[in-house]
């Protein structure tokens, strides 16, 4: 009679163990199927080069540094005031991502005057999250280099500094 | 009897733990069976749809365009990955977006011609001027010579043609221009505007000249101001001459006044002529140029003046559109046939026309 009991009670034992067991292999399962879909990394992340190349665009583009008149060639890094007013337009015109305005944003501060903007509401959204718990998915690529402005055929010391954010 | 039934029911326990046994052992080996099942099948149907090539080409293609953008002068790019996955793909491209199969990712560049590529083997690129071109198969030799144009806008308006040089031979003011032993420049010169006038005619553009383009020996020869009067009601000026130089050397060149206040306007015009005679004739074109030239140097409160008073630079007004275009050198082995100058003036109308547009 005790016997019995002791062994029907190890039968009645064995239900919860199966049901453990279930339970561990699905956990088992699911996460094979998770360690498989996130090594096969299907997100190609290229935010932090291409922010870094939008930068060296800036630096090097026309449409605020200045070009020699006779030679048509670009001295990348120096400013030429004379863009500067134009050059939130002429600079959306060159690095135009077309109607997605959303994609890149830079601010072009040089000295302490002078502000031009690419995109500059996503800018605007974008930065104050930046060292929050929400800027982990901003990529973002800043310089300041030590230059000059143009300015009425006079070399001047100045800084520029190019800080461009996108969403990754 | 008691002992019958408690022996029934241990077996039918017995047989219960059995069954519900096997029901879990069948239940884990259907689980795994299906997870195995369901992994390989998400790996092959992401192989078979090319998931990750379609984001890597495209991303990467993105890369390769918005750094080009960004780069000075003329550029020859073979895109062509280790691996021939390339074929497997079509492509499309605009100057703000890249799409790979039905991926699609954003790209700046501007200069990027629209189109569309089917299973190639290889991407050539090809910047030249400010066109950047993707094809699938081998393209003609890059021009390196082509020069990027300003960006701004022309209104060319009315256009005056200036043959440099008269046909009055007996005049001793060398305004017949540059002569070989076969060739005569003003004789050149006044076809190929004659040839450019009715080549312009058929784009539906009219052009004057200030000489008349029928060669007249007895014409009397006329001065720089002379002509430069006739230029009064127009708003463009396109003055024709060839040089002559070393045999080896075809450069093509192009003066415009530094001074002028059309300056970038007579920069753009002059570049888009000197792309278009230099794709004309890639193969005998050694290089082009425009050069900036200060007319005021003539100056009489300026003694170290480099253009005289007979300078046919001097055409150039700063208050016009106005270029001096060099096509060619007279000694250069077979530059200037016939054939060869409706080319000329072909190209120079087409360059015309796609600058008014």
């Amino acid at each position: 009679m005790k016997n019995n009991m002791n062994k029907s009670g190890i039968e009645m034992l064995n239900y919860p163990i199966w049901i453990l067991r279930i339970f561990f292999l699905a956990i088992l399962i699911v996460s094979m199927g998770f360690i498989v879909t996130k090594y096969l990394n299907l997100r190609v992340d290229i935010s932090s080069i291409e922010s870094n190349i939008i930068l060296q665009r800036i630096i090097t583009s026309n449409e605020i540094m200045h070009q020699d008149k006779a030679t048509f060639r670009i001295a990348p890094a120096v400013i030429d005031v004379n863009k500067i007013n134009t050059a939130d337009k002429t600079l959306q015109e060159d690095i135009n991502f077309g109607k997605d305005t959303r994609h890149i944003s830079a601010k072009i501060t040089s000295g302490n005057k002078n502000v031009n903007y690419i995109n500059k509401r996503l800018f605007d959204d974008l930065n104050p999250q930046i060292g929050t718990i929400f800027g982990t998915d901003i990529q973002q690529a800043k310089q300041t280099y030590n230059t000059f402005t143009f300015d009425n055929e006079q070399l001047k010391p100045d800084k520029i500094t190019i800080h461009v954010l996108q969403q990754k | 009897m008691r002992k019958r039934t408690k022996n029934n029911c241990l077996r039918s326990n017995k047989k219960s733990q059995a069954t519900s046994e096997s029901l879990f052992v069948l239940t884990e080996i259907i689980l795994v069976v299906a997870a195995v099942f369901l992994i390989f099948g998400k790996i092959t149907s992401i192989e078979n749809d090319q998931l990750f090539l379609k984001k890597y080409y495209s991303r990467d293609i993105a890369l390769l365009l918005d750094e080009i953008q960004g780069m000075q002068g003329n550029i020859f790019y073979q895109y062509n990955p280790p691996q021939t996955t390339l074929e497997k793909l079509d492509f499309t491209f605009s100057p703000t977006q890249i799409q790979v199969a039905d991926e699609k990712y954003l790209v700046a560049a501007r200069d990027l011609q629209e189109s569309k590529i089917e299973k190639p083997k290889k991407i050539f690129v090809t910047k030249e001027g400010n066109k950047i071109i993707l094809q699938k198969e081998q393209p003609k030799p890059l021009n390196a010579n082509k020069i990027s144009c300003p960006r701004i806008d022309l209104t060319l308006g009315k256009i005056i043609i200036d043959p440099g040089h008269g046909y009055d031979f007996t005049d001793e003011t060398g305004d017949t221009g540059f002569k070989t032993e076969k060739l005569q420049e003003s004789i050149l010169i006044a076809n190929l505007a004659a040839s450019l006038q009715s080549a312009l005619k058929v784009t539906g553009i009219y052009a004057d000249t200030t000489r008349s383009t029928q060669i007249n020996p007895t014409e009397e020869s006329k001065t720089t101001e002379e002509r430069k009067k006739l230029t009064e009601q127009h708003t463009t000026i396109i003055s024709l001459h060839a040089n002559q130089d070393e045999p080896t050397t075809n450069n093509i060149k192009a003066y415009v006044n530094y001074n002028s206040k059309k300056y970038y306007e007579s920069v753009k015009l002059a570049c888009e002529i000197l792309n278009a005679i230099s794709d004309t004739f890639v193969k005998e074109t050694t290089g082009i140029a425009i050069i900036p030239i200060d007319t005021n140097q003539l100056s009489e409160d300026n003694p170290s003046t480099i253009l005289d008073e007979s300078d046919p630079k001097l055409i150039l007004d700063d208050k016009k559109i106005a270029v001096q275009i060099e096509v060619g050198n007279l000694n250069t082995k077979n530059s200037f046939t016939p054939q060869k100058n409706t080319q000329l003036a072909i190209a120079i109308s087409q360059a015309i026309e796609s600058t008014e547009k």
